[in-house]
């Protein structure tokens, strides 16, 4: 596979909105030819796979939130996701750490966990998010969070990655040996021996 | 006179490196998925970094060769610029032996292998300050030797020996804490990754420091968790260990590893994904995609361990 940014044509520092309108613009290209030729086809393939590698990995715990309404979120939690948004990471949890542990909420465990999981501290992230989405249990945004890190501690990601191989295999012909006699068994239940032993 | 002194340092290392445990080596590939060019040419990196270990710092440098940073090299390899051709030359400890050598003029290979030194050096201290009074000895003497190779490393790159003496320091702090969050415990060891990373790169690249960490963290909780047994019976420091109650658990502590460390890998696969490595793909591939689920198994089924020798 080839790297990402350079299959949409732009730099690895690219703000989202470039992305996107990278991403739009090779679309249009791709769709409005009217040939649709096996080579577009994996052209177009290719774009979308960029596109979603890209979104998937390094906006993802930031554009979780950007779509959601402000207004719903507690005011003095909006500054630690602006400075999240911003990386400024050590600041964002000075700010959480601050508040008084009796009145911390569903989506101070939330914040908590982008910060922990940014930082590449996983275990903490996944027992902050686990927090969150039993506190509440409705919320999309928490449980997208929590079902990504789930479905990485069991390496679900590298295991989408890889083709066909299965460790060790048995060696074939002995399956088949081993089919073979069971189903002779099966049929000497019925009929006839078929293989005389 | 020189021959004789040189033959003794042999067999002083090569005892201990066959008593002590291996030191690193965790980041490997998994060889039936590699096709052989890609073999060959993986052995080609393998060979050059002793090669290279052995001109900047002298033959018995050459013993501290390990796949991690066999790993660290490609990567570099695979970052740089330069078009790397390689040819056909002899193996300085087989006569019969053939090897592909890199022939690469940037610096990346004279980095991966002051890191070797440096790393090899505070893996060393950090291996006698755990042991109890004889069991210092071997690692005492090996430190001895490859003192004047560390100096030498650190006149090559001062700033990142600075960062990684300093992140030791921190470490060697922590672990007296006895604090069983594993996160913690593997911060100082992926951050200084991260900074050797990112100093080799020399660009403000968020991804590559990303790798660099999740790799580091890799490394030290596989450490962490191939010691536990061994950590439990002398009493050493173990994230793993430090909360548990006396019949220790080590079902629950495997499964806890096992999930640890594939949020690490597959973190680690995310960040490789948009770094623009442009040489080596099918080498990185495998060892992103194959050798790191190889070496979780390996870990955490040590008796399998003697099948899966690797090269």
């Amino acid at each position: 596979m080839r790297n990402p940014y350079d299959v949409l044509g732009i730099s690895s520092s690219a703000s989202i909105d470039e992305v996107k309108s990278a991403y739009k613009k090779l679309a249009a290209q791709y769709h409005s030819d009217s040939l649709s030729s096996p080579e577009t086809e994996k052209r177009i393939n290719e774009i979308n796979q960029a596109y979603d590698t890209i979104i998937l990995t390094r906006f993802e715990s930031n554009n979780s939130y950007q779509n959601t309404s402000e207004s719903r979120f507690s005011p003095d939690l909006n500054g630690v996701r602006e400075k999240i948004k911003n990386k400024k990471y050590d600041e964002a949890e000075m700010q959480l750490d601050s508040i008084s542990p009796s009145q911390r909420t569903a989506e101070w465990y939330f914040l908590k966990g982008v910060i922990c999981n940014n930082r590449g501290w996983f275990e903490e992230a996944k027992k902050n998010y686990t927090i969150a989405c039993q506190m509440e249990p409705s919320n999309s945004e928490y449980q997208n969070a929590f079902n990504s890190i789930s479905d990485s501690s069991n390496g679900g990601y590298r295991a989408s990655k890889r083709q066909g191989y299965t460790g060790s295999n048995s060696s074939s012909f002995c399956n088949l040996c081993n089919t073979l006699i069971c189903a002779d068994c099966c049929c000497d239940c019925f009929c006839d021996d078929s293989i005389c032993c | 006179m020189l021959m004789t002194k040189q033959y003794c340092y042999y067999k002083i290392i090569m005892m201990i490196i066959v008593l002590g445990e291996s030191m690193f080596g965790y980041i490997k590939i998994l060889k039936p998925e590699l096709k052989i060019r890609d073999y060959e040419l993986y052995k080609g990196v393998y060979c050059s970094l002793c090669k290279q270990l052995g001109k900047d710092y002298g033959l018995t440098s050459r013993f501290f060769l390990n796949f991690d940073f066999t790993f660290l090299s490609l990567c570099l390899l695979s970052l740089s610029k330069d078009n790397c051709e390689f040819k056909k030359s002899n193996c300085s400890f087989c006569f019969t032996k053939k090897c592909l050598q890199c022939t690469c003029k940037d610096d990346s290979l004279k980095y991966a292998a002051a890191i070797t030194i440096i790393t090899s050096y505070h893996k060393l201290l950090d291996n006698i300050s755990d042991k109890k009074a004889f069991q210092k000895i071997p690692y005492y003497i090996l430190s001895k030797l490859i003192k004047s190779k560390y100096n030498k490393a650190k006149k090559f790159y001062p700033n990142i020996t600075d960062i990684i003496e300093n992140q030791m320091k921190k470490q060697s702090e922590f672990e007296k804490e006895n604090s069983n969050s594993i996160d913690h415990a593997a911060h100082l060891t992926a951050t200084s990754l991260a900074e050797i990373f990112k100093f080799a790169y020399n660009e403000t690249d968020d991804n590559l420091y990303r790798f660099g960490y999740c790799l580091g963290r890799f490394i030290y909780i596989c450490d962490a968790l191939d010691d536990l047994e061994k950590d439990f019976k002398e009493k050493n420091f173990n994230p793993f260990l430090s909360d548990s109650k006396e019949p220790v658990d080590y079902f629950q502590i495997r499964l806890r590893g096992i999930s640890v460390l594939n949020t690490t890998a597959d973190e680690l696969a995310k960040c490789y994904e948009l770094i623009p490595f442009n040489k080596y793909k099918a080498i990185l591939d495998n060892i992103i995609y194959y050798g790191l689920d190889n070496t979780i198994n390996i870990v955490l089924r040590k008796e399998e361990k003697s099948d899966a020798k690797p090269v």
